[in-house]
This record gives C-alpha cells, structure tokens and sequence, in this order.
C-alpha cells in the first residue's frame, strides 16, 4: 500500500501546472464554504450574546399580571430567588430587568423612550465590566451618575442620538411620563448625567436609570420582583437544563389568605379563597356545590361571593351582607382589608372548607396581591381541596405556571394566549433564550444550507473539471498503466492509485483553502466599520465583522470536500482499471 | 329638597368636615349613574401638537341587565364598520376587513384612541378614592367660584393601587353636584389631565355629559374633547349583543 501512496504522491507532483490550477479551485470553493459557515455562526453568536443576552438572558423568568403585558410584576421575590439558587451554577448571575415604555421631553421637542434600570450595586467580573463598557462607551458625563442623589429628580444616562433628538446635553432636565407597574400614570423629571455612543440599533432608544430608582417610580415594593434573567458560563450546555429544573421548582398551590372577618358586629377568624370564572371552572362549580341561598346566576359569575355553610351557621351572615375582611402580609406585616358582598350561601354538603369565603377571582386577586398574605396556620390546611378533588382546579392558584415552549413560536402562542387570558392572577413563564429565540438558530440554519447548496453548485463546476482533468491524465497515461499492469500491478491498485492522488489533491486544496479563509476571516474582521444607525451595525462587534469558527464545521467540510472528489474520481478511475492490459499497451495518442 | 339637604350636609361638612366627601362623591355618582339600557352617538376629537385633529365617531349601546356594551365605528373611514363587543368578561374587536373576531387584551387601545379596554371595567368613584386630609384630620373641601358658577372644589386620593391618578381634585357645582373640573395627579404630585366637562343633558332623572374637554398637562398642545348625543334610553334589543348583529352591520 505504501507503494501505491508514493506513486500517487509522484503522480500529483509530476503534473503539477494542472494539479495546482484544479487545487486553486477546490481551496477556492473549501474557503466559501468554511468563511460562510463561520460567518453565519458569528452573526448567530452576536444576536445571542449581544442582543438576546440583555434582552432575555440565558434564562428568563418574566411574569403577567391580570393579563397585561406591562405589568411584569410577582409579589414574592424570595421564592423566585430560591427556585433560581437550587438549581443554577455556581457561577450563574441574576439579574432583574425593569423596562417601561414612556414619553419624553426634552427642551421643547417630545420623544416615545424606554426607561431601563440599570444595577449600580452589583460588582462585575472584568470579562463583564468589559462588555459594559463595549455597551456603554461615554461621551459626555460619566455612568456613575446614575448614583448621583443630589441631582433635581433622578439621574439617567442616555445615547448621543436620543439626547440629539431632545435637544439635551448634561445637566438638563427632561420630563417623563410613564404608566407604571400598577398601572398608576407616573410623571418624573430626570437629569442628564452621560450620553454614550450606542454599540447597537437596540442601544439607542432606552434611557438608562439606576434600578433602585426606576422600581421605585414604578411602584415595585421591596419584595416585588420584575423578569428576572438568569446568566450562566456555557449557555449551550445549561440554560435549557436551568430552565427546565426552576419550572420543575415552582410549584404554585392554592391561594389561601387567613384572616379575620367582621361583619353586623360579629368577628371572627376565617379563610378566604378565590374562584376561577372562566367556562370550565365555572361548571366544575355548578356541579359540586350546591346553595342553601341565593341563586347560580348570582353566585358563579365573575363577581360572585361565596359564603361556607359553617362561616354562615357561626356568624349568621347573610345574603347581601358586606363582610370585611382583613389579614396581615407575609412581608408587610400591617396588612390590609377588603370589603365582599355575599351573594350566594353554600349549603353543608358542599366540599367548602370550613369557615371560608369563595371569592370571584376578580376581586380575590386585588386582595390577594395586596399585600401577599402570610402562610395560613397548620390548622386551616384541614378540608382544603386537594389535587384529586374535582373542585380544585376551579379554585385560584397562587400564580399560574406557564409550560415550557420549545420554539420562538410557541413561545409567541404562549405569550399570546397568557395576553388573552382571562386569568386575573400572575402567571409565570421560564424559558432560556434557546427556546424563545429559536428563531435566530433557524436563520443559522438556513445561512447554512443556503452556503452549503451555493458551495456545492460550485463544487459540481469543480468537480466537472476533476472528471475532465482525470480523464486527460488516464488517456496520457494510459501506457503507463498497461506497463505497471503487465509487470504485476493490480486493478485495485490502479483504482487506489487513481483515488488516492484525487484525495491527496483534494486534502492539500482544502486545508489550504480553509487557512485562507482564516486569513480572509482576519483581514475582514480588522476593518473597522461604521454602520451609524444602520440596523444591521447590531451584527458588529464594536465596529467589527465578526466571524465564530468552529473546528467541527471546517473539519466537516474538509471531509465533504475529499469525499464528494474521491467520489466523482471513482468512476473514471473505476475505468482506468479495468483497461484490457494488451489494449493499454498498444495504445498510441 | 335634595339639594337643600346636601347643602346643609356641607355646611356642616366644611365646619366639622367629615365624611362629606365622601357623600358628594356618593352624589357625583347618582347625578350620572345609568340605570338602564342607553344608545348614544359619540365623536372623539383628538388634537396632539404637530399631528393635527383626529375624529373618530362611534355609536355606544348599552344593556344594564348585565352592564354589556357595543361600540360600532362609523367614522373616520378606515375605522368605519369596525367594532367592540363587551359582554360579562368577553371582549372582542372585530375588524370588517378581514371580518373576525379577535379577543382583545385588557390593556388594549380602543379605535386608536387613548382609551383602554380596561376602563370600561365598573368601578365606582367611592370604592377607588377616599377624601384627603390634612395634618388636622380636616377634608380638603372648600367653596369657590369657577367662572360664575359656585362650586365645592375637594381633593380625593386612591385607596386602591390599580387606578390612573393617584390623586384627583374635582370641582362640583353647589347647586346640582354634577362635575364640572377634575384635575388628575401623578404620584409626584404633578398635574397629568384636566378636564372640563362643558355640556351635560338630562337623561331621564339622571344627567350624562354631552361634552367633555380633556386636557393634557403634560405635553402641553394635546388635547381631547369627546361629544356625546342622541342618547337614548329606550329599552334595547337583546339580539345587538351579539358578534352575528355587529358583522351584519357593516355588510
């Protein structure tokens, strides 16, 4: 065998005018197909790592409240923390995204922006101080006065464009109104403190506050925590795990609020519980509880209230009667009240817990969220419905537990339907950026298998010319292999002989095309480009191409390249084989 | 005999001030409670500083058995035949050109307006706000002149988290409680909206606004004022609430 690879190896050499020209041309096509790959992989790389990254996180944790969109809200922090703790790295980063779409003016000139918070707390990594400072390259003023306090109203950094529009520079003052996370109108007045140049189109249009001051204008409470997004070494390998296992964490039971009811000078302890009012809930009702007063059409409509038979037996309240009912928060301790009108009276042998108000899920959720209850005592967990128990899945949860999605657009249908619901509780979604910008990974895809097809209706060109090329060097040759035949050589060494200088030839011509690519991909990426507000300056790193190699995809191309050559070799050379040793020999040209 | 009652209730109110705030809001909300099915024809006029004027117009109906509501869109043009549904919590737009239905999200905007679907939802003033005090426990109430019309001008402050304005100032008219001004405030306590409620028509015992400028604090030049007439409050068809009748409508 090592004979027949030093022929082939001389054979190669021998023609070398040929071979080299056939090369140029298969390092040519190796260099599109490995500098596109790479290409599409960078541009995929930067939308996830740039702009996914800070919009959604690795992981992200986002809320609905009553079915709004703009009201990223969850009133228990502490549990989100400690799903997220138990089951990230260690070197996993949290962090809480604010963001809320507001009107500006500036000096006589009016502007739609988004206020974004910023953590001035947190400490960074360098490789993170990095990126922030790519994100946030200042000209004028500096980020640190966002911590500035002696300012009029609140310190915000925003992009040259934006402060252009307003007509702002530092030290001014702009107006903002915004609707906050209750949905209360807020107006607040800002200083200027830094103007950066945006690294990216999506860097341009938000204004930048510290996040302790925009949760406060927007009416975040200390235990009230917005999208959370959760940033991890490896995303590839970990965020959809990470995401997966804090689903699996949350595990949202009843609502449940103890407290004290008053009502016609009688107080007592009882418990209050929430109905859903969609169709099917409504129906479980209807068929597992029956009234002793009042009427279903007054009872199991969105603003229902249903008094247990037990509560109605001890305190004698009654239809119409308006109960207050006060608890204390599981945070905030001083608590408060709220005031149900009884419309409907239980009767004994309906699966209401003892001493418990059903309330419509409406005005349930306005009090439940308001603040969060403490966990009932041990005691009143007796007679709660259980999973199994029919009437289970008609009574209020504490959140609502979105499924996970797997694609962009199942994302968007889940993200829809959670807009469209008429759930008037939270509802939480956890998914990675793998899932809700699935479709980034398509476009790669399909960068791809467009490169792959153009690079292979250049290879079909090429590989006409490989075909033409052995065609030639069998006719010259055809002497040459009657000889070596007829002195003991053979067919199948022929065949190998033949196939073996095509691979070689394909093997030097597409690992010298692929360093060329490199060598392309460097003097490309070097120049540096100013894309200004172009939309497409967001594929650039800090006015750079850039290009994410990845050895198993040039390793896989130099493979394609050898074998789709050796294949189209296999034919004529199968030819040259089986030559009749007498006829090669008599052959004269 | 009414009034002269509020009156003395007021008298005594601005001396001892307590609880009377309370009532004119109570009284607010009876001079414009609807207690039957009502139609009316409304023009929405939008000024916002370099944009020029926008109409919209659009034929309300209501039903009071189970407060549901239809607006139909008949102007401008490209609005013409859409419309919104209401009933118990459904919520639907329909869109004449592509004829569906689309059930709207509660924060969604109506007809382009500022309008949210989530401010049809019923709610009364007195279950929202409660008066302000000052450091002496006194309501913030006193008697003035607005234009030559003599009015009780109070502060009220929301009780509750999820509404607009945290804080609102109204101006009532002395002698029929019906509003005249409010001024609504941010929680920094800058001045959003003013409105002016320039006409009111008498509907059956009650009164209904018929104009209504809506002033905006902020950016200054934007405002709104909303017409409302031809209302009537003769008793409705059960079968114009329904997705079927409002289709029809614009075929």
């Amino acid at each position: 065998m090592q004979q027949i690879i030093n022929i082939s190896f001389r054979n190669l050499v021998r023609q070398k005018r040929r071979n080299i020209l056939l090369g140029v041309a298969i390092a040519f096509g190796a260099l599109v197909l490995v500098l596109a790959n790479a290409f599409s992989h960078g541009i995929s790389k930067v939308l996830f790592e740039q702009i996914v990254k800070y919009t959604n996180g690795h992981v992200a944790i986002s809320y609905i409240r009553n079915g709004n969109l703009m009201n990223q809200i969850f009133h228990d922090d502490v549990l989100i923390r400690d799903a997220i703790k138990k089951v990230s790295p260690a070197d996993a980063r949290v962090e809480e995204a604010v963001g809320f779409f507001g009107r500006a003016i500036g000096n006589g000139i009016a502007d739609n922006v988004i206020l974004v918070g910023v953590d001035m707390d947190s400490k960074l990594t360098e490789k993170e101080m990095k990126e922030f400072q790519a994100n946030f390259k200042i000209l004028d003023g500096s980020i640190e006065g966002l911590k500035d306090s002696a300012v009029v109203g609140y310190p915000v950094v925003l992009a040259k464009q934006k402060a252009d529009y307003l007509k702002l520079k530092i030290g001014d003052v702009m107006r903002v109104r915004f609707t906050g996370v209750r949905n209360q109108t807020t107006s607040v007045q800002l200083t200027v403190v830094g103007i950066f140049k945006p690294s990216n189109v999506f860097m341009s249009s938000p204004i930048f506050l510290n996040i302790r001051h925009v949760r406060a204008l927007a009416g975040y409470g200390p235990h009230d925590v917005a999208t959370l997004q959760v940033n991890m070494g490896k995303p590839q390998l970990y965020a959809k795990k990470v995401a997966n296992d804090i689903h699996a964490q949350l595990k949202p039971g009843l609502a449940l609020m103890q407290g004290k009811g008053e009502c016609a000078n009688f107080t007592t302890d009882m418990l209050t519980l929430g109905f859903r009012t969609d169709s099917a809930s409504i129906s479980v009702l209807r068929k597992n509880l029956q009234l002793s007063s009042g009427d279903s059409a007054s009872a199991f409509v969105y603003n229902g209230v249903i008094l247990s038979h037990s509560l109605a037996l001890q305190s004698n309240w009654k239809k119409g009667d308006t109960i207050r009912f006060s608890w204390s928060g599981k945070y905030d301790t001083a608590g408060n009240y709220a005031r149900f009108v009884v419309s409907a009276v239980a009767d004994s042998a309906s699966p209401l817990p003892q001493k418990s108000l059903l309330v419509n899920e409406r005005d349930f959720y306005r009090a439940y969220y308001n603040p969060l209850p403490s966990i009932p005592e041990a005691s009143w967990n007796q007679n709660i419905p259980d999973t199994l128990n029919p009437l289970y899945k008609a009574l209020a949860p504490q959140y609502l537990l979105m499924k996970r999605c797997a694609t962009t657009d199942e994302y968007t249908k889940i993200y829809k339907e959670m807009g469209r619901s008429k759930y008037k509780g939270i509802m939480v979604s956890v998914q990675s950026m793998y899932e809700t910008a699935s479709a980034i990974l398509n476009v790669e895809f399909a960068i791809n298998l467009i490169t792959i097809a153009a690079g292979l209706i250049l290879f079909c060109i090429i590989l006409i010319g490989v075909v033409n090329t052995l065609r030639m060097t069998i006719r010259e040759r055809t002497r040459e292999i009657g000889t070596m035949r007829a002195i003991g050589m053979q067919k199948k060494d022929v065949l190998s002989m033949f196939l073996l200088e095509t691979g070689f030839l394909a093997l030097f011509a597409s690992v010298i095309g692929s360093i060329m690519a490199f060598a392309v991909m460097y003097g490309l990426s070097s120049i540096t480009i100013d894309a200004g507000d172009n939309p497409m300056g967001m594929l650039l790193v800090e006015g750079h191409l850039y290009f994410a190699p990845t050895l198993e995809a040039t390793i896989s191309y130099v493979l394609l390249i050898i074998g789709i050559t050796v294949f189209t070799a296999f034919f004529p050379s199968r030819r040259a084989a089986a030559m009749i040793v007498s006829d090669a020999l008599r052959h004269v040209e | 005999m009414k009034e002269f009652i509020l009156g003395c209730l007021i008298f005594a109110g601005v001396s001892a001030s307590a609880g009377v705030v309370d009532s004119l809001l109570v009284e607010v909300e009876k001079k414009t409670e609807i207690t039957s099915d009502a139609q009316a024809t409304v023009s929405l006029t939008q000024q916002k500083t370099g944009q020029g004027a926008k109409t919209t117009e659009m034929v309300w109906y209501r039903r009071d058995s189970d407060d549901a509501f239809m607006i139909v869109m008949t102007a401008p043009e490209s609005e013409k035949g859409n419309g919104y549904l209401r009933m118990g919590e459904n919520f639907w737009m329909y869109r004449k050109n592509t004829r569906t239905f689309q059930h709207i999200n509660r924060d969604e905007n109506i007809g382009g307006s500022d309008a949210q679907a989530d401010d049809f939802e019923k709610r009364k003033l007195t279950e929202l706000y409660q008066p302000v005090l000052d450091k002496d426990g006194k309501e913030n109430l006193s008697e003035e002149m607005l234009g030559n019309i003599a009015v009780y001008r109070f502060e009220i402050k929301a009780k509750v988290n999820d509404v607009d304005y945290p804080k609102k100032i109204f101006w009532i008219r002395k002698d029929n409680s019906l509003v005249l001004k409010e001024q609504s405030f941010a929680l920094s306590g800058s001045l959003m909206q003013t409105a002016y409620y320039l006409k009111y028509t008498l509907v059956d015992k009650g009164y209904a606004p018929a104009k209504m400028m809506f002033i905006d604090e902020f950016e200054k030049g934007n405002k709104t004022i909303v017409e409302i007439s031809g209302i009537s409050t003769k008793a409705l068809d059960d079968k114009l609430f329904t997705k079927a009748y409002l289709e029809n409508l614009s075929k």
